[in-house]
């Protein structure tokens, strides 16, 4: 007997994209898989993702597509599993290639991964990040996040005294 | 800490946005509210291991330490040091040579002995500049960090005991989120002790839950002033227990400990339910094993953690292991209470 096909989902991004995904890959994201869950029959209509736009959705999806059938962190074993997925901040080799993008694209993937809910994926984003601050100045990190120093000379001065006393901390 | 969400960018299609056409650090990292700015933090190090099971994180004192990685952060930007002070000030570490290390190393007359010996009069003399001067930016300066600091580990220096002690209790007592107070000194002939004993024992500190002290006699007064400590940790081997005084409150005992006889634990510690016992040196196994067949005399007990300090010690862990699960079944069964022995290796970290 052949296997049941898979079922299709449409999802439609902030910018009208659409996409047609297998559903068990976009069930990666816990908010996706509860919408599915709470729609009891089948519809048409795509899924709206007001705050993820085409090209950031292509990627979550190439992440998620990539990860399909990896068992999902039950909310029994998510605490003490988030301590030990945060003690190594290693990040395997396919996810490291994965998150290789412009900045600006790394932040949209964090931000996208938190409002779907992608806990692996929002890891692979702050991993990232927190490797990329270590062992910085903070004008070394302004440079590279192309911060502004937005501190009133008042606030500057503030900040100095409190860091001079406090430069090994 | 009342901390805003920064206005998102408006929805924005791929990547078209430059810096021309936004506010100053609208985007990017500078743009992410501050709980995925905590979940990135949440991938530094961790924080210091307090109390200590083990030498000191590695990272202290450099550049790639969790303190220094969040103290640049907090200097980025506004909304960055909003979001992240607390961070900064959750813990306050000067015990040892690394926390005042930048001072000492530029000092090119400084051979320093601090680690070898527990005692450097340069180092000392820079730690008492720093508590001091930490703890006026939380106290004095921005009285507001008080409430963000849980974690207090000092070294009380003989340099300026006079003043720097009673000043450092005094603090404390302005600190209410202080949970954990992990205090070094050295006795110096109990000069220090003297004046420990002395200023402790005019205040109370409700809040503190954990407590790491030297075994020492004027530790005592410490733990008295802190009446709701569950968790007791000698940091070193002493007389502590010398006299009547008995701690019924506290439920968990680790570190060096004392002699259990010295102790008279089941008149001062009489509901301990969580005690460790260390393999340090093949020497002490003998020590380790009465002081478990000691803990006979605790009726709540319910966990025995063999604590292998050093990788040669793991035949006798094996026979303490033994040992201490002997011990608990042969203790009066109480209901509700699963008693077990945990083996904790932290030479692996060492």
């Amino acid at each position: 007997m052949a296997a049941p096909a898979t079922q299709q989902i449409k999802i439609r991004c902030n910018d009208e994209k659409e996409f047609t995904v297998d559903r068990d890959v976009l069930e990666r994201s816990v908010l996706i898989k509860n919408m599915l869950e709470d729609v009891t029959e089948q519809q048409d209509a795509p899924i709206p993702l007001p705050n993820v736009s085409g090209p950031v959705m292509a990627k979550v999806l190439e992440y998620c597509t990539h990860h399909r059938g990896e068992p999902l962190p039950s909310a029994d074993t998510e605490q003490s599993q988030d301590e030990t997925r945060k003690r190594t901040t290693d990040i395997s080799e396919w996810d490291q290639k994965f998150i290789t993008v412009d900045q600006e694209m790394l932040f949209e993937i964090i931000l996208a991964a938190n409002y779907l809910d992608i806990k692996s994926l929002l890891d692979v984003g702050c991993k990232t990040v927190a490797n990329m601050i270590k062992g910085k100045t903070p004008e070394e990190i302004r440079k590279l996040f192309n911060i502004v120093n937005d501190f009133t000379p008042e606030e500057e001065a503030q900040i100095k005294k409190e860091n001079e006393w406090a430069e090994d901390r | 800490m009342g901390s805003k969400l920064r206005p998102r960018k408006k929805q924005k299609t791929g990547s078209k946005l430059t810096s021309q056409t936004t506010e100053p650090n609208s985007t990017g990292f500078a743009s992410l509210p501050p709980e995925l700015l905590f979940e990135i933090i949440s991938y530094l190090p961790p924080r210091s291991p307090v109390p200590y099971h083990l030498p000191h994180d590695p990272t202290r004192g450099t550049n790639h330490s969790r303190q220094a990685i969040i103290r640049a952060l907090v200097q980025l930007c506004r909304s960055f040091r909003r979001s992240l002070i607390h961070y900064l000030w959750e813990e306050i570490i000067l015990c040892s040579f690394r926390d005042v290390r930048r001072n000492v190393t530029t000092d090119p007359n400084h051979t320093c002995a601090f680690e070898r010996r527990g005692s450097c009069y340069t180092c000392e003399r820079y730690l008492a500049f720093e508590i001091v001067a930490q703890l006026e930016v939380v106290t004095i300066r921005v009285p507001e960090y008080a409430a963000f600091v849980q974690v207090l580990s000092i070294f009380l220096p003989k340099y300026s005991e006079k003043t720097i002690v009673p000043e450092f209790a005094r603090c404390l007592t302005l600190l209410p989120n202080l949970k954990t107070l992990q205090l070094f000194y050295n006795t110096y002939g109990d000069i220090v002790e003297r004046t420990i004993a002395d200023v402790f024992s005019q205040y109370r500190y409700e809040n503190v839950q954990t407590l790491a002290i030297p075994g020492k006699a004027g530790s005592k007064t410490v733990l008295k002033a802190c009446p709701n400590v569950r968790h007791v940790h000698f940091a070193s081997y002493g007389m502590f227990f010398r006299g009547p005084d008995a701690f019924p409150d506290v439920e968990k005992l680790t570190g060096v400990l004392p002699h259990l006889y010295d102790l008279r634990i089941q008149d001062s510690m009489p509901n301990l339910k969580y005690v460790q016992v260390r393999t340090q040196k093949p020497l002490f196994a003998r020590l380790a094993y009465a002081r478990i067949q000691e803990l006979a005399q605790l009726p709540q007990l319910e966990v025995i953690e063999i604590a292998l300090m050093k990788p040669e010690a793991i035949k006798e862990a094996r026979e303490l292991y033994e040992a201490a699960l002997s011990l608990l079944s042969r203790l009066p069964k109480v209901s509700g209470i699963s008693r077990r022995v945990d083996v904790c290796d932290y030479t692996a970290q060492s």
